[in-house]
């Protein structure tokens, strides 16, 4: 299996940094630390330089809130993508949109990847991706409406669910003309999931891999981490780390985050266990 | 030579630590084996082996000879991409460019005397001693004139305290007798290398120094039709090093006489 991602081309033992850019006052996390458009930029200088493999621009928080209407998203991220691609020419760079005239917008802007977080509410969001020859991220809601929470949300079978959704929503995409390489499906912890469903995701997630699709996993501080541990935002990244390692090791080729640094590690640690990545430094007993 | 695993690829890690020994190794065997026509490469069995794999040291010795002729620049590579860590073969094929090579191995604990046996035979012709695994190379006769002994050994692993044994205080001076042997080309003094202390340094160089310091000796007399002369040598270059507690040196010698 191989998958593309701008320019660049990996194999399926790729364990990629996708780190978190928000051109948002209100998500979850970061709460508007990089809603100035200066300290966006520095958000990406630092990721680029703590290894991220590529970053993943958004103009709108994931949860309910505030409404941001497509004049606004696009307001909002396609000058700091043009920007962005413009001081780093080679740096992949997703965009986390799920509307099809935002998608366009930044791909003619410079964007590879259109992040589709809400698995295909926008029909036409393919069509844009294969006119640019872009990656689409397919994801798995559970048919949650964009920008709501999960109620009462039961499945018979959540990995089930989520595999026939996103391969479904891949095979579309590959009909509409995106290329085969150039679709990746993520499982959308929390998205459309309580945090059992999220647990079965990730527990399972070897069963998503198997499909032969890049699989894309978005972890990074979510309320499933939260409340296995029973631990608020800002407390949640060792297990955060924890769900990234055996995700890794379970064949998840792209992880969304905040921390860089931390997540590069997990990765190369667990690279160098698969017999992937040689050690970084070798001597102990072979002097 | 050095005998130091981290010298192979397989051992290395994407951070090449080791990767200076292993050019001025290189270095030092192209320069000396230059124009020979065959390299017989001296060498310890493992102590305690717990593999069916040829020593340690012929492996390596083996792997310097191969990059040395450009058969092998796996090891000067840019750090492996995922999926693709390092490899490398047993390392049981001659390499090319460098003429035949035979490997000479000797027991790590063999006596002096057993060395000075091992080591007169080399100098007087006759092949390398079959010891160990050395099928497949064509049995060599060292001749004076064209022939080269790469010989793979290291002094001493306790020089500190965050060294593979720990810090004996006796290894300093133990290497220092190892070092300056080298560098003034005295095989006599390599000779006088105690093999109990060698034992109890984890100096592994020992009785393959001792073997070819005999090889030496009986070279330059033999050389001479004069047993009984003082043996003609110089040293061209030695680099010593020890940045992890063990003592790692390249050294080239040359019979000038």
């Amino acid at each position: 299996m191989r998958f593309r991602l701008g320019q660049r081309e990996y194999d399926e033992t790729a364990r990629l940094v996708m780190a978190i850019v928000n051109r948002t006052p209100d998500s979850f996390y970061d709460k508007g630390l990089t809603w100035a458009e200066d300290a966006a930029f520095e958000r990406v200088r630092e990721v680029v330089a703590q290894g991220a493999d590529l970053v993943d621009i958004g103009g709108i928080k994931a949860a309910p809130g505030a409404e941001v209407d497509p004049v606004e998203e696009m307001r909002r991220v396609v000058g700091f993508v043009a920007k962005v691609r413009e001081e780093h020419p080679g740096l992949v760079i997703s965009v986390d949109t799920w509307r099809a005239e935002v998608a366009r917008a930044v791909c003619e802007a410079g964007a590879d990847v259109i992040n589709d977080a809400w698995g295909g509410a926008d029909a036409e969001l393919p069509t844009v991706a294969a006119e640019f020859g872009a990656t689409l991220v397919c994801t798995h809601t559970g048919g949650q409406a964009v920008r709501t929470r999960p109620h009462r949300v039961e499945y018979d079978d959540v990995r089930a669910d989520i595999v026939a959704s996103v391969t479904t929503q891949a095979e579309r995409a590959v009909a509409m003309g995106v290329a085969r390489d150039r679709v990746v499906v993520d499982p959308a912890h929390d998205f459309g999931k309580n945090t059992w469903h999220s647990l079965e995701a990730t527990r399972r997630l070897s069963e998503l891999v198997a499909t032969g699709w890049p699989v894309l996993v978005s972890l990074s501080n979510k309320d499933f981490v939260g409340e296995s541990l029973d631990l608020p935002v800002g407390e949640r990244l060792t297990g955060t780390l924890a769900a990234t390692a055996l995700s890794a090791w379970f064949g998840a080729h792209v992880y969304r985050v905040h921390e860089v640094v931390e997540t590069r590690q997990v990765l190369d640690m667990v690279s160098v266990i698969a017999g992937d990545l040689s050690p970084a430094r070798v001597i102990r007993g072979l002097a | 030579m050095p005998s130091a695993p981290a010298l192979l690829p397989r051992y290395t890690g994407r951070n090449d630590v080791l990767a200076d020994l292993r050019s001025g190794a290189v270095d030092a065997i192209r320069e000396g084996c230059a124009g020979v026509e065959q390299v017989v490469l001296v060498v310890a069995t493992d102590r305690g082996p717990r593999h069916a794999m040829a020593p340690l040291g012929q492996r390596v010795g083996e792997h310097l000879l191969d990059l040395a002729v450009g058969r092998s620049d796996d090891v000067l590579r840019e750090a492996p991409s995922p999926g693709h860590p390092p490899t490398t073969g047993p390392g049981t094929a001659p390499p090319a460019g460098l003429g035949p090579t035979a490997p000479a191995p000797v027991p790590w604990d063999a006596s002096v005397d057993e060395c000075r046996g091992r080591g007169e035979a080399l100098g007087n012709g006759a092949p390398p001693s079959p010891l160990g695994p050395g099928a497949g190379y064509p049995a060599l006769r060292m001749r004076a004139a064209s022939s080269a002994l790469v010989v793979v050994a290291d002094g001493s692993a306790r020089r500190g305290e965050k060294a593979p044994g720990h810090l004996d205080e006796r290894a300093s001076a133990f290497d220092h007798t190892l070092a300056t042997a080298l560098r003034e080309a005295d095989p006599a003094a390599l000779l006088t290398l105690d093999p109990t202390l060698s034992a109890d340094l984890l100096a592994h160089g020992r009785a393959p120094l001792q073997v070819a310091a005999a090889a030496m000796l009986t070279t330059a007399g033999r050389s001479s039709g004069d047993t009984g002369v003082e043996p003609t040598w110089r040293c061209d270059r030695v680099e010593v090093s020890d940045p992890f507690g063990v003592l790692h040196v390249v050294a080239l010698l040359r019979r000038v006489g």
